[in-house]
């Protein structure tokens, strides 16, 4: 697969191979209802018997108005709404968003609530990561994975639970800090998880790894080479996989990543099969990064100490007159950042998560813009499916791992 | 008791008796089938499976029948009626024949009784099931969907290919029993299941059957990641029961088939009544041990056990090979992914083909210099 086809023409399919004479074109409609589509994508695909022609990503089923929504909000409500867009990486959208108020308002947190926030954001990619390797299993005919991953998966979510007293839409990570400290019995589950899940890592690589089938039907599958990768805005596992070794967290350290000793996982595969074995890779480094964190857990606050923009404790609304009109105006109010506009991003599980916001100097902000890895990711749906047989493109659908909600927003 | 197969008025009776049997049983044990799949299933995804209706969901199945057959029947738009609901019937139609000749048989006072003894058993079995593929390609072209159209095509091409491998591999037990007649092969008495006589003519059997009745992981014509349901994404109620009964009735035939030939059918230990009675016992314990089911379930299962093996001791080891077989298949869903259509067809003529013919010519050759 080492020739590039004369019609890729910066990414983009220009002119769809014609058809061989004699050959009829099905036009089929795969989605948005579809069992493989990850929710609501809609793929509008040209069939010649079982080859591709051509296929159309229509997205838009899952719009939510999220971006939208975020400017009629107070700086400190939006985080809630973040939560929602990348539904399977919320903490990502969390943390991302949480670095540009941040900067915008010129602050930095204490170690400790970075050190947290490093452990939540690798836990998130667990999470993130299982829903993806359980998917993809599903989808490619192995169906107990789904239920071997899920399983995994709660324990994750019953860490966030403990620490933020929600599983999915913590919102934990807020301007400022997070949003409360680690309990004893928080502590202890991470130990027991972070003990545990090597050994889970193992056995779905018994299943997968090495399986006959599972290589034919992903070797060589999904081809990105990686001049496409960069030229269509890859990120993530879909960039490594093409041989990048660009992740955000070693190129443009955030939160204390530079302190933690962890491997950027690439491979030269450039198919589904690279991106498979990154993403299990990925799930080792993360527990080496759990590891660390959790050993070097620094003491300290949690959260900045400015009483503009997080509220006093308690206690001192009784004896202190300021700690009560800061209490009232972060609660009527909330805080205003500068005007000004910032720009922060995280490696989520699906590549670069960035938020841009904008401050006209009020309480709300103007604009808040997600880079939705999915969206971008997608874009190289034609260029790996084109050519490709119809249960590849499940493959590659799969291999994305694309989030409607982060698609559309 | 006289042999009642010897009177032609009694014949008659006999036959049409062991046919309503066959249906009855055949029927309920199917959908016990689909029950077991979904709880061994369950288990091997650490889930419970079914377990709500009935004792341990022991009803499930029941429901689900009623559910499907007293739904709406509906039919799409477009549809070329005729072919479309002849589909389904087809499909049942094929998968009720198979099991005249598989020598499924009732014993009484000594003497078995089956529907039809023929002399050419296996290729009655061969015909009947290649009727398979109209099933599903009707199917798949007259409910005017795409996904049917395809999940049509690829069944067709897949159900023809394995055929020839799927004859093939019992080729060289024609060739070692000299019969084609299943009860002659069933009661070959070389001294040895033929399983051991002829090993890779099992495997080839038992990966071709996989392919042949669309089961994981070649269950392409109905990939429900690619094609949502195949050639019965358009069928419902009713007629969805039909397709989905015959290709549970399906995998039991080529089971039992496989228990037949390889396995030497209902051959297996004969002890007598008060060494069933502990083994019983032991089961009924085991049970209670388990507290997999109540006390009372415990003594049906037992007593199941116990009149089943005590009274017709080779029905009872054809089930329990059958059932070993059916768990290979649900073994076989639950953990491998899916074959592409291209390395299905490459398997299949690239692969199980010559080493079919392979087998058969070496089966002849040691044939010959044996004899």
């Amino acid at each position: 697969m080492a020739d590039e086809p004369a019609d890729r023409v910066s990414g983009l399919i220009l002119d769809p191979a014609p058809a061989d004479a004699g050959s009829q074109i099905l036009t089929v409609n795969f989605g948005p209802h579809h069992p493989s589509t990850h929710g609501v994508l809609r793929l509008i695909v040209d069939l010649d018997g079982e080859v591709i022609r051509k296929v159309t990503p229509v997205i838009g089923y899952l719009h939510t108005g999220i971006e939208k929504t975020a400017e009629s909000l107070r700086y400190q409500q939006v985080v809630t709404v973040t939560d929602r867009h990348d539904y399977l990486s919320p903490l990502f959208n969390n943390h991302s968003y949480a670095m540009a108020v941040e900067k915008l308002m010129g602050v930095e947190v204490p170690p400790r609530a970075d050190a947290l926030r490093v452990i939540m954001d690798e836990l998130c990619r667990i999470s993130s990561h299982m829903i993806w390797l359980g998917t993809s299993g599903l989808e490619l005919g192995a169906i107990s994975m789904l239920w071997y991953c899920l399983r995994e998966r709660d324990k994750v979510l019953d860490l966030n639970e403990e620490i933020s007293g929600f599983r999915m839409h913590t919102s934990y990570i807020r301007p400022g800090g997070v949003m409360a400290d680690t309990t004893p019995r928080f502590l202890d589950l991470l130990n027991t998880f972070i003990e545990e899940f090597p050994k889970s890592i193992d056995e779905f690589e018994d299943l997968l790894t090495e399986n006959p089938i599972f290589k034919a039907r992903t070797v060589g599958v999904g081809y990105l080479s990686r001049a496409d990768a960069l030229r269509l805005g890859q990120t993530g596992p879909m960039l490594r996989g093409s041989g990048v070794p660009w992740d955000l967290r070693k190129t443009m350290p955030y939160s204390g990543y530079e302190k933690y000793d962890f491997e950027v996982a690439t491979d030269d595969g450039c198919d589904c099969y690279a991106r498979y074995k990154i993403r299990i890779r990925e799930l080792r480094e993360s527990i080496k990064i759990l590891r660390q964190a959790v050993d070097q857990l620094p003491d300290g606050p949690i959260n900045v100490d400015d009483r503009k923009m997080l509220p006093p404790p308690r206690e001192e609304l009784d004896t202190s007159m300021e700690a009560l009109i800061h209490h009232f105006k972060l609660f009527t109010e909330g805080y205003s950042p500068p005007v000004g506009d910032a720009y922060a991003a995280t490696e989520s599980g699906r590549g670069e998560n960035g938020c841009y916001v904008v401050s006209d100097g009020t309480h709300k902000p103007r604009r808040v813009k997600f880079r939705a890895a999915s969206f971008v990711n997608l874009q190289s749906t034609e260029t790996m499916a084109l050519r490709g047989m119809v249960a590849d493109m499940i493959a590659i659908i799969g291999t994305i791992d694309a989030i409607m909600g982060d698609v559309d927003r | 008791m006289t042999n009642l197969y010897n009177d032609p008025f009694w014949h008659w009776i006999v036959v049409v008796v062991a046919m309503m049997l066959l249906l009855f049983v055949l029927v309920s044990a199917t959908a016990y089938v689909v029950f077991l799949e979904r709880v061994v299933i369950g288990h091997i995804q650490r889930r419970p499976g079914p377990n709500r209706v009935g004792p341990r969901g022991f009803l499930q199945m029941a429901v689900d029948g009623i559910k499907l057959v007293t739904k709406e029947s509906f039919i799409p738009h477009n549809v070329d009626l005729f072919t479309y609901i002849a589909a389904p019937s087809i499909a049942v139609l094929a998968a009720l024949l198979t099991w005249s000749v598989i020598p499924f048989a009732i014993w009484f006072g000594g003497v078995s009784y089956w529907i039809a003894n023929v002399n050419i058993g296996i290729l009655v079995i061969f015909a009947i099931s290649a009727m398979n593929v109209y099933a599903i390609m009707l199917g798949g072209y007259s409910s005017n969907s795409k996904y049917s159209l395809l999940g049509g095509l690829r069944s067709a091409a897949q159900l023809i290919s394995y055929e020839m491998s799927l004859g093939l591999s019992l080729v060289p037990i024609f060739i070692i029993t000299g019969s084609l007649r299943l009860q002659t092969i069933e009661g070959w008495h070389g001294g040895l299941p033929l399983i051991l006589v002829a090993p890779l003519s099992f495997v080839i059997y038992l990966i071709s059957a996989v392919a042949e009745t669309n089961r994981a992981p070649f269950d392409l014509p109905e990939a429900e990641s690619e094609l949502v349901g195949g050639y019965h994404t358009e069928y419902s109620g009713f007629k969805f029961a039909m397709f989905y009964l015959a290709e549970y009735m399906n995998i039991t035939a080529v089971s039992a088939i496989a228990t037949v030939v390889f396995l030497g059918g209902g051959s297996g230990p004969v002890l007598n009544w008060v060494l069933w009675l502990l083994i019983a016992a032991a089961i009924f314990l085991l049970l209670l041990w388990s507290r997999f089911v109540p006390p009372f379930g415990a003594l049906v299962v037992a007593s199941i056990v116990f009149a089943f093996a005590g009274l017709d001791t080779p029905l009872f080891w054809f089930l329990i090979k059958v059932l070993a077989i059916l768990f290979i298949y649900i073994w076989l869903r639950s953990t491998l992914p899916r074959l592409r259509y291209d390395m299905l067809m490459q398997l299949g003529w690239k692969v199980l083909l010559p080493l079919s013919i392979l087998n058969v010519i070496a089966t002849a050759l040691v044939v010959v210099a044996l004899t």
